[in-house]
């Protein structure tokens, strides 16, 4: 709980110090491929908690390196006119959905996990008072 | 005396020491429960996620005030650079237009029969007829050049062809000999005008014209003829070559303006050190 309450006061501070900070036009591609990584390793560190690997140090070189190797590819990419970009965008966008999917699969399956002990449960129940009459 | 002073010491050492004990349990008991919270591990993730949000936040600011219509980084570049063209447009627009009105102030201003504006309008008169901008007239001649029909032997077809050479050297002998406004079928000769050869025509100021050419010169009348006809000079010469060559001394030339806009890009005129 504590943990959670922190995490949450970091990121209301993060969207309240973002709302007064202005990018200009011409930095927004690279912000959006950095934010892009950024949400890949957040969900990657989540996927990762599911299997029990999740590691801090891995988790924060993956958070700030990949987020600054995209925008430097990026970079290079205006330089070279080859939109590099969009190869940036399709990794990490399918990347994101990975994770994700790992992490549906988990919470569906824990569900049904409660779902079938509740059932095993009341059918123990009625077999018990079953026997009982 | 000395007992109670030093009753007061242990006194207040004692004091001490229990407040530094409370402190060491306070202590222990923060990091105990920052242990079993692992508050460190979070405040960490915590600080990675105020960038993320801080750059999320401020990336959908920015990207609702822009204009929705502007995607991509290469329009927006092409949109600012139409902004600055059309600013620079007006900016050019308006100046001329000022510079119109002052231009028209100065020539209509007459009525007031103020001196500096009289001496001014000469100015401009002195220096739109050097120019060529306005018409003039005064003795002069005409020299008209037309193609030759082709001789009874085999000459050369071309040479009997008015080329923009023979123009060329024609002007040149009539400014040589003193003429002060000329004018080939109509094209005023200005300190920018060119006579060239474009495929069956010839360009006189980027205007075509073609054969018979009517050359027009103001100036003294006896030396441009004289200069003209002398022997072995242009005429001898363009009528060797079979060109039909016609000079004729006028009295009362019109000279018409030269057609266009004229307008330096590139030379400036410096400003005196005065």
């Amino acid at each position: 709980m504590v943990g959670i309450v922190i995490i949450i006061i970091f990121i209301l501070a993060g969207i309240f110090t973002g709302l007064n900070v202005a990018i200009p036009y011409s930095y927004s591609q690279y912000i959006a491929v950095a934010i892009l990584a950024c949400l890949d390793s957040v969900f990657g560190a989540f996927s990762a908690n599911i299997e029990k690997k999740f590691s801090l140090t891995i988790f924060l070189s993956g958070f700030f390196g990949n987020a600054l190797i995209s925008i430097f590819l990026v970079y290079i990419g205006s330089k070279l006119n080859v939109d590099i970009y969009l190869a940036v965008v399709i990794v990490f966008t399918g990347r994101l959905l990975n994770n994700f999917t790992a992490i549906r699969r988990d919470f569906i399956s824990k569900i049904d996990n409660k779902v079938n002990k509740k059932e095993s449960n009341k059918k123990e129940t009625k077999t018990k008072k079953a026997k009982v009459n | 005396m000395p007992k109670e002073v030093d009753k007061k010491e242990e006194i207040n050492k004692t004091n001490d020491k229990a407040f530094v004990k409370k402190l060491k349990v306070i202590k222990e008991k923060v990091f105990t429960f920052c242990k079993n919270n692992l508050v460190l591990p979070y405040t960490i993730i915590g600080i990675t996620l105020f960038f993320l949000s801080l750059l999320l936040a401020a990336q959908m600011k920015s990207m609702s005030e822009s204009e929705s219509v502007l995607q991509g980084k290469r329009e927006s570049e092409l949109a600012d650079e139409l902004v600055t063209l059309q600013r620079k447009y007006n900016d050019l627009k308006n100046s001329y237009d000022e510079n119109v009105k002052v231009v028209e102030e100065y020539q209509t201003n007459s009525a007031t029969n103020n001196e500096l504006i009289s001496s001014m309008k000469t100015q401009i008169n002195n220096l739109s007829a050097l120019a060529g901008t306005t018409d003039l007239k005064g003795e002069g001649i005409i020299i008209t050049l037309n193609d030759g029909t082709a001789l009874a032997d085999d000459t050369v077809r071309a040479d009997t062809l008015v080329h923009d050479s023979d123009i060329l050297t024609v002007v040149n002998e009539l400014k040589a000999a003193g003429a002060e406004a000329i004018s080939v079928n109509g094209q005023r000769i200005i300190t920018t005008s060119a006579i060239r050869c474009v495929g069956p025509v010839i360009q006189v100021n980027y205007q075509k014209i073609a054969a018979p050419f009517e050359i027009k010169a103001i100036g003294n009348a006896q030396y441009l003829e004289s200069a003209m006809t002398i022997k072995n000079g242009v005429v001898d010469l363009l009528s060797e070559y079979g060109v039909q060559v016609t000079v004729t001394r006028q009295s009362d030339i019109v000279v018409g303006k030269y057609e266009g806009t004229l307008s330096f890009k590139n030379a400036i005129v410096p400003e005196d050190d005065e």
